[in-house]
């Protein structure tokens, strides 16, 4: 079956097709999830949301950019709405002091990834995490982020240079 | 310029945001110091690691039998609003329905539905309904912005002809805004902002409908 094919079989509410989109995207879902969060349990927790909204909501995809971009888009809201949450409770701040719990994604990026590099951007504090995985990793300009988090374009440029100062020095240790 | 004055720009260098100028006389530095270049090759070295790492990561557990869980069965899931929908039956535009109890049931539920989606698109904009409730609220809004539209229909006749023109052509500004707030959804989906204005712009829609409503049969 074809991509536009099982997406319009899930937005009709079939499960099986929803699946097979589940399947073929949760790889890319799961890793935007895990460097913004940098914390594997809350990076399957976001996933998961990130799922459950997209079918919710798949009824107004309209194939006008890539599913694949449709759920990247979702899923960096999804965290940063789960964020927004967690500092409106003052509680549950996502931790990055514990960089063993990155260990489990060392297997999965041993064939071209960084594992160091990952590690270190998970023991980042969290408002230059968000920022260098939004800028260097995922493309995203400093108005755009500075729109999707509600922190100013300067605050933005100032977390991006700290977060690359800090990565330094780790990988250089 | 001095080392430390070369080094604030280095992000705008690598971003390209310095002036030609400016990028030119960073340029310059750096062929002349050492331990500047060695620090922008750390610099650039970083940011291609960065940019080649895996887009794909597979979770460590299967995550899909704690999604199959949370789906709404398809025969309950709320249907989307396509661009220019509005939640009214194309047919209930300018056409006079049949009056009679049934329609007087309909108001009432389509008031009851107005109360649920004004509290439901409050609680949204505090910040206290749960983000995954916004298809939720979109479906309410369809339901009482129909039966509303159809009251409307029904009981324009009574309305002056300026009031009319002034209650469609508010309708189709708060329709214009739906629809932007829609395809801006389509592009940044689940963004809570936009969820949010659009909730806003339905019950502004429903509060606009329910006026005219009133005031329709006010005069007749």
């Amino acid at each position: 079956m074809s991509l536009p094919e099982t997406v319009r079989r899930a937005q009709a509410g079939d499960h099986a097709a929803f699946r097979t989109l589940y399947q073929e995207q949760v790889g890319r879902v799961y890793a935007v999830c895990l460097r913004l969060s940098g914390d594997p349990a809350e990076a399957s927790e976001r996933t998961q949301d990130v799922f459950v909204r997209a079918w919710e909501r798949l009824a107004s995809f309209r194939g006008e950019s890539a599913l694949s971009t449709w759920l990247h888009r979702l899923a960096v809201n999804t965290v940063l709405e789960a964020r927004r949450r967690a500092a409106r409770r003052e509680s549950r701040v996502a931790s990055s002091a514990d960089p063993a719990g990155l260990e489990r994604t060392a297997a999965p990026l041993a064939g071209g990834g960084s594992p160091d590099l990952e590690r270190a951007i998970a023991a980042l504090p969290e408002g230059a995490r968000l920022v260098f995985v939004l800028h260097d990793v995922e493309g995203y300009q400093h108005d755009e982020i500075a729109a999707m988090t509600g922190i100013a374009e300067g605050t933005s440029k100032a977390q991006l240079h700290r977060a690359r100062r800090l990565l330094r020095e780790a990988l250089e240790r | 310029m001095t080392c430390d004055d070369i080094r604030v720009r280095f992000d705008e260098y690598v971003d390209g945001g310095l002036a030609p100028a400016e990028r030119e006389a960073v340029d310059r530095h750096l062929d002349g110091c050492n331990e500047c270049r060695g620090e922008m090759a750390r610099l650039q070295a970083l940011l291609a690691a960065a940019r080649s790492l895996p887009r794909r990561i597979e979770p460590s557990r299967d995550l899909w039998s704690g999604i199959a869980a949370r789906l709404t069965p398809a025969d309950r899931r709320p249907p989307a609003l396509r661009p220019g929908e509005t939640g009214e039956p194309a047919e209930s535009r300018g056409r006079r329905p049949v009056g009679g109890p049934a329609r007087r049931w309909m108001l009432a539920a389509a008031a009851v539905l107005l109360v649920a989606l004004s509290a439901g698109a409050t609680a949204l904009w505090l910040g206290r309904l749960p983000v995954e409730r916004f298809s939720q609220e979109r479906a309410r809004y369809a339901r009482a912005s129909a039966a509303l539209a159809e009251r409307l229909a029904g009981d324009a006749g009574g309305l002056p002809p300026t009031t009319l023109a002034v209650v469609r052509r508010n309708l189709e500004i708060v329709d214009a805004a739906i629809r932007e707030a829609e395809a801006a959804l389509a592009t940044d989906p689940g963004n809570p902002e936009l969820e949010q204005m659009l909730v806003a712009r339905y019950e502004q829609r429903l509060a606009l409908l329910a006026r005219a409503t009133r005031l329709a049969r006010g005069a007749s």
